[in-house]
């Protein structure tokens, strides 16, 4: 068993700059979760305080049920990737590899097998005996990966291990990371600052910022249902919509007023609203451009705006527009299913159309960010 | 990615404060509520008990002081003196060898004679005296110790070293009794005139008159010594006041029981090794204190009154010195002493703190570190102390240690003749800086100190300038001449340069300054080619001191280049060369990208070097003083203790010289010394801060 | 440096017409090349004589010519009749013992200061710093004192000076400590993850790594003592089995022994500097990497 909880846990430098809030979880064993946020938000700070490199101000931690606050870091059970791979130069790989199985004395023909056993799940075989300055960075996270695996720990801690590595090679190694992760069978705990990456990897997320944790979930979980703006806006590319909005309350049922559209809301919204008490405000209505309709024309219920920026990506273009009162809203439009007369209708300054349905609207409330459904 | 519309911060923090986050820090790392245990009684009553307890202490110390430590008096010394009638004679004399029988022996001189172990051996054993040692053979002024059981006593032979044959003899015999000490010298003394007239022992011609035993008398009268009872009071108050204060504010008979024997809060919890070492540090500190260290203290404000003594009753007679107080040394082991209480209260304080800290633990269920544990750590997380133990020891006694002492010197005498073992020397306070800081010329027409030190000082500051800053700039020159695309043979140029780095640098000093002799190299090359006709004096000439500095500085171009060059090269290495490009093609010329680009990076890059530099030459003592000596030497300067003040001097030369000249005046050159720390302190302080590294970080970053 | 033209000078006879760049590149490489000419000589120069003088017999004292008129081996056979081969091993044990010592005490320190973080670390840099601000030579003083009671002065020096020179070492940190600080710390974080104590970390990841600034300690402290004036004079006091080379040979050139001595010196001058130079060359790349990687760090 390798769960870890994290009790209350804070971070507080000399100089009182608090780095980490409070940080409470519990991970389950076996499970992958992601810490994800931009950069100054404590996701690292917090990794390595599970990894014993920084002392804890305050809180507990637990691995596998077992106090662990005071423990150095090579007694917690922990392997650990990190960003700039930090592999012994002076090393061989095999060696690199070897080296924590030399500290605890294991027997060199059990270090063999584990060596060779982990190079030839990671395909770096025939590199075991080269020296790290004679590998490409890929190779390197791979032996990095190498290193840390074959401790067989309890938790295997990754440090925005990918960030290092150019577009292609990070996309290859995220499916990598995937099959070790089915092959390892341990806990892992990574942080990146990616949002893709926690999608793709993670069992669960948890998002960070400013050293608080804003949500924790399922991929599907935060971007289904994000409990404030922050998270709304960081899930998901492109970037959700945020338009103001106002809400509405008639009698027992709500709708959003904006830009001359009304849009009723559906059930389920509704009697979330109403059980919050909620009364007509004004919000912050957010919608994923995957989540919007293109019209050429004018339709019943549909917002007006006007082009500003038209990018072409392939198989879609990312139309950048603004409404009648200056929010900027990016749509996402196929192009396979264009006429050439809309293809040329897509300059700049001319009029589009968007609806979406109700159920695929976020309404937040302006001042706290919360968000009035889920939050 | 941040929402499309800015939400204000402090909104944020406003709203996180109502969800209840972030709540206040408690004990690191035992979590939420750790509590020191309470305590059960009032603090008032605790207090209260602790002032008895000291009442308690200080009349047990007084008791003890006057009624049990053995008072003790210091000894007598008893002179008895035998005068030889006879100047003719011969000593020569036979005396009881080892196994009884007589054995003739022959003898130079009459010490050995009576410092030969049988004769002594016979007196000692008559008067009953116990274990003499054996004799030491042919020192002048025999001195032997009798350590008896008992008593100690000493006796001391001298003889007329004028006169070879020996024609007084001088017993002094030191002994807690003074009558004992009278019989022991009459006996002795009567004892080796039978020997000496003996004509059934010497095989010479026979004395014919007795020689004349002349008692001389009490040379040093028996003197009271014990413990200062007042003084020992007063500590005793003072210490127990903090240790049963402190005692009062611990919870726990644990923690309170380790204010008296230290170590014991962790041996009780268990911690052996932690406990052992804490109570041992404590039997060494209070044991130290008690036989030396309150001694030392007590001499520190007066540096030593009791003088060494010199006894000699006949004018030209020999002498019995008798050593006193060593200035030198109070003043040594006194300062040591200070630290050593400031160690101790640290150390207490430790002591103190972990039994708290270890109480806490407790109550919070927690485990304390084993011994074992506390070693492991050694040499893991804590194996920074592990690793700083021996170099911050060394540190502090051989760099620390010294310069407190010699700051603390300049408030004294301390000189060549009052050098603390002859003379004492003391305290005189500011009286060294005011004497020595008028600057109202003396009647002699020579400069004050006041004045020499300003010149001096101007000097040092001039000198230091430019001997930083041209070896900067030309050194940063060669290195760009070198680096120069289209320059061949770089390494070449760079190894000549460097080689003369590895050349000892008072090699070289020495032989260029021989070199600008007067008639050296340089002036006959120069006769030689008809450009002078006389020779230059480059160092000597007294009314052109100019000329020496300016040579001094050249000279000092030549020492520092390599150097210097060396370090602009790696620096000139990384200034990105895409900074230079985008300058050619905006326009700038060859000048302007030396000063706009190349310029500024050097000075970010080297701004704490040039600092550092500039205060080394302030104190460069090798290139002055093996150039110049620091010559040449100005009619009318200031003399001190017979040391002039040169021309080229620095003010660490003058130092040097001041300490070295006839009178040995430590007191001056400490002056001098703190007057140049302030200097460079000051001139550090104030171009630190201001520098380009500390301030523009960003802008090279 | 030379005077720079753009490529469209050639095509807009409007512009002034520069030196081409070719021919102006050439005429100020010259004028360097004359210039690192000369001061290659200037600087060898005054090596060249000592060496040239170290044969000179037909007299001792200084002379206004440089090439000896008769050439000989006598002034190297006197060196071995006077103290000189007392003051040279005198000056190798100590420099020899000296540089063990003080590498390990320097790398120490400068490990510590670079790697671990703890209360103590700035107020310690601050102390060594303005500690580095007095005058070396008061401490003089009562170091010598208290080496006579010690009995480590006069001709017992060699222990004495070792003493004082290793002991007080630890301030000399800033070059290593800036080589360390190179080092990612990501390295010690692996390694301690991987299970070694601080302690392994040092000997089993970074010294391996740090080769260079090794040999660039080892080698400045051997080459100290060889050169030290002061400090040697002091603790040696005037006591010529004490001596190092450095008092020695001073002491020759003094008014009263410069006309004997003269050449003399040159040639114990010449042994001085030959091994240690040699030494030095051998080395050079270390004491290059040192100076330049770690000297100028802030």
């Amino acid at each position: 068993m390798a769960s870890v909880k994290l009790t209350n846990i804070k971070k507080i430098y000399d100089n009182n700059v608090t780095a980490v809030h409070d940080f409470n979880l519990e991970i389950a064993d076996k499970e992958f979760v992601v810490f994800v946020g931009p950069s100054g938000c404590g996701k690292s700070t917090t990794l390595r305080m599970i990894a014993g490199l920084e002392d804890i101000s305050d809180g507990t931690l637990e691995i596998d049920g077992q106090v662990v606050n005071d423990l150095q870091p090579k007694d917690r059970d922990i392997a650990m990737v990190f960003q700039n791979y930090a592999l012994y130069p002076h090393m061989t790989v095999y060696n690199n590899i070897a080296f924590s199985l030399r500290l605890k004395k294991v027997p060199e023909d059990e270090i063999y097998e584990r060596v060779t056993n982990a190079a030839q799940i990671l395909g770096i075989t025939e590199y075991l005996t080269r020296k790290p300055r004679a590998l490409s960075g890929g190779q390197r996270q791979r032996v990095a990966i190498g290193r840390a695996m074959v401790r067989n720990a309890k938790v295997f801690l990754m440090d925005e291990p990918l960030s290092n590595l150019d577009a292609k090679l990070r996309n290859q190694m995220r499916a990598e990371i995937i099959l070790l992760r089915q092959k390892l069978d341990t806990t892992f705990i990574y942080v990146t600052h990616d949002q893709t990456e926690a999608m793709t990897l993670g069992d669960r997320i948890v998002i960070m910022k400013d050293g608080y944790i804003e949500q924790v979930g399922t991929p599907q979980e935060v971007f289904d249902t994000p409990v404030n703006l922050f998270v709304a806006g960081f899930i998901g590319s492109p970037q959700m919509n945020f338009l103001k909005a106002k809400l509405v309350q008639e009698g027992t049922g709500y709708s959003v007023e904006i830009l001359g559209a009304k849009i009723p809301l559906n059930e389920d919204q509704v009697s979330a609203l109403s059980r919050k008490n909620i009364k007509s405000q004004e919000i912050i209505l957010g919608v994923r451009p995957e989540h919007t309709t293109v019209l050429f024309e004018k339709a019943e219920g549909a917002i007006e705006c006007t082009i500003d920026v038209n990018e072409m990506m392939g198989s879609e273009l990312h139309l950048h527009l603004s409404s009648a009162n200056d929010d900027k809203i990016i749509v996402r439009l196929p192009t396979v299913d264009l006429t050439k007369e809309q293809r040329s209708s897509l300059a700049y300054g001319n009029r589009m159309y968007i609806t979406f349905p109700a159920k695929v609207m976020h309404l937040f409330d302006p001042e706290t960010e919360r968000s009035l459904i889920n939050g | 990615m941040a929402p499309a519309f800015p939400v204000k911060n402090g909104e944020n923090e406003r709203i996180r404060k109502k969800q209840g986050r972030g709540l206040p820090m408690t004990n690191q790392g035992l979590g939420t509520g750790a509590q020191t245990p309470q305590r059960k009684s009032p603090l008032i009553v605790h207090i209260l008990l602790a002032q008895v307890a000291v009442v308690l202490c200080c009349l047990l110390t007084w008791y003890l002081c006057e009624n049990v430590v053995k008072k003790q008096y210091s000894d007598a010394t008893y002179r008895t003196e035998l005068e030889m009638v006879d100047n003719n004679y011969n000593a020569m004399g036979y005396l009881k060898g080892e196994n009884g029988k007589l054995a003739a022996l022959q003898y130079d001189k009459i010490s050995d004679v009576i410092t030969k172990k049988p004769f002594y051996q016979e007196i000692v054993d008559e008067m009953g005296l116990l274990h003499a040692e054996e004799l030491k053979a042919g020192r002048p002024l025999g001195e032997q110790d009798l350590t008896a059981g008992r008593l100690m006593e000493r006796v001391t032979w001298g003889y007329d070293e004028a006169d070879e044959t020996g024609r007084t003899i001088t017993i002094d015999v030191t002994y807690s009794d003074p009558a004992e000490a009278e019989e022991i010298g009459n006996r002795l003394a009567e004892k080796l005139n039978e020997i000496l007239t003996d004509k059934s022992k010497l095989p010479g011609p026979p004395i014919n008159q007795p020689n004349r035993i002349e008692h001389a008398g009490l040379i040093r009268e028996p003197v009271r010594t014990g413990p200062n009872t007042l003084l020992w009071v007063i500590i005793a108050g003072i210490v127990a006041e903090g240790v049963f204060l402190t005692m009062a504010y611990q919870t726990g008979w644990k923690n309170k029981l380790t204010c008296i024997i230290m170590g014991f809060a962790n041996l009780s919890r268990g911690q052996v090794l932690r406990g052992l070492l804490f109570f041992l540090f404590e039997v060494v500190a209070v044991g130290y204190m008690a036989f030396w260290g309150v001694g030392w203290l007590q001499k520190l404000p007066t540096l030593g009154t009791v003088k060494t003594e010199h006894y000699a009753l006949k004018a030209g007679g020999q002498e019995v010195v008798t050593y006193g107080d060593d200035s030198f040394k109070i003043l040594l082991y006194g300062v040591l002493t200070i630290f050593f209480i400031g160690a101790i209260i640290y150390t207490y304080y430790q002591n103190v703190k972990q039994g708290r800290l270890a109480a806490k633990i407790e109550a919070a269920g927690k485990k304390l570190k084993s011994g074992r544990e506390d070693l492991r750590s050694l040499v893991d997380d804590q194996f920074h102390k592990t690793l700083l133990a021996l170099p911050v020891t060394g540190i502090t006694v051989f760099t620390v240690m010294p310069i407190i002492f010699m700051v603390l010197v300049a408030f004294t005498n301390y000189s060549g003749t009052f050098d603390g073992k002859e003379n004492l020397f003391t305290w005189v306070g500011l009286d060294n800086f005011n004497q020595l800081l008028t600057w109202t010329a003396g009647g002699s027409g020579n400069k004050t100190f006041m004045a020499t030190f300003g010149e001096i000082l101007a000097w040092t500051l001039i000198w230091a300038f430019f001997a930083t800053f041209t070896n900067y700039f030309l050194g940063m020159f060669v290195a760009m001449a070198i680096n120069k695309k289209g320059i061949k043979l770089k390494k070449l140029w760079r190894t000549i340069l460097v080689m003369t780095i590895a050349i000892p640098q008072f090699i070289s000093l020495l032989y260029v300054s021989k070199m600008f002799d007067k008639n050296g190299i340089i002036n006959s090359f120069l006769q030689n080619m008809g450009w002078i006709k006389d020779p230059i004096e480059f160092f000597g000439d007294v009314n052109n001191p100019w000329l020496s500095r300016i040579t001094v500085i050249v000279i000092n171009i030549w020492i520092g280049i390599p150097y210097l060059m060396l370090i602009t090269t790696g620096i000139l290495m990384n200034i990105p060369a895409d900074l230079y490009e985008s300058a050619r093609i905006d326009g700038a010329n060859p000048w302007q990208q030396y000063t706009r680009i190349t310029l500024p990076y050097m000075l970010f890059v080297t701004g704490p070097y040039l600092l550092t530099s500039f205060t080394g030459n302030m104190n460069n003592f090798n290139v002055i003083y093996l150039l110049t000596g620091g010559a040449p030497t100005k009619l009318g300067a200031y003399s001190a203790g017979g040391v002039s003040a040169g021309q080229t001097d620095l003010l660490i030369t003058w130092l040097f010289n001041i300490t070295q000249g006839g009178e040995h005046l430590y007191y001056q050159a400490s002056v001098v010394g703190i007057l140049v720390f302030l200097v460079v302190a000051l001139i550090t302080l104030l171009v630190y801060s201001r520098l380009p590294s500390n301030k523009n970080e960003e802008d090279f970053q | 440096m030379s005077n720079m033209t753009t490529d469209m000078a050639s095509s807009r006879p409007k512009m002034k017409q520069h030196m081409g760049l070719k021919a102006s590149r050439t005429i100020g490489n010259t004028l360097i090349y004359i210039l690192l000419i000369t001061i290659s000589i200037i600087w060898l120069i005054p090596f060249v004589f000592i060496v040239l003088q170290s044969f000179r017999v037909e007299s001792t004292h200084q002379v206004g010519y440089i090439v000896p008129q008769v050439w000989g081996l006598r002034n190297y056979t006197e060196l071995f009749n006077s103290n000189f081969p007392k003051w040279y091993v005198n000056t190798f044990i100590t420099a020899l013992c000296t540089c063990i010592l003080q590498t390990i005490i320097v790398l120490c320190m400068s490990y510590t200061l670079s790697r671990f973080r703890f209360k103590m670390r700035k107020p310690l840099m601050k102390v060594m710093l303005i500690l580095g601000l007095f005058p070396g030579m008061l401490s003089m003083i009562i170091l010598y004192r208290v080496l006579k009671d010690l009995g480590l002065t006069q001709a017992n020096a060699v222990p004495g000076l070792i003493l004082v020179y290793v002991a007080s070492s630890g301030m000399g940190y800033y070059v290593s400590k800036g080589f360390f600080d190179t080092i990612p710390k990501s390295l010690d974080e692996a390694a301690r993850i991987d299970g070694a104590t601080r302690a392994q970390v040092l000997y089993k990841i970074i010294l391996p790594l740090s080769k260079p600034i090794v040999i660039y300690t080892l080698l400045t402290a051997f080459m100290g003592p060889w050169g030290d004036y002061v400090f040697a004079r002091y603790i040696s006091n005037n006591t010529a089995a004490g001596m190092n080379v450095a008092v020695g040979l001073y002491g020759w050139l003094s008014q009263d022994q410069i006309n004997k001595k003269y050449t003399m010196f040159c040639a114990g001058g010449v042994l001085v500097a030959v091994p240690v130079t040699v030494l030095f060359m051998c080395l050079q790349r270390y004491y290059v990497e040192g100076v330049t990687g770690g000297a100028v760090k802030g």
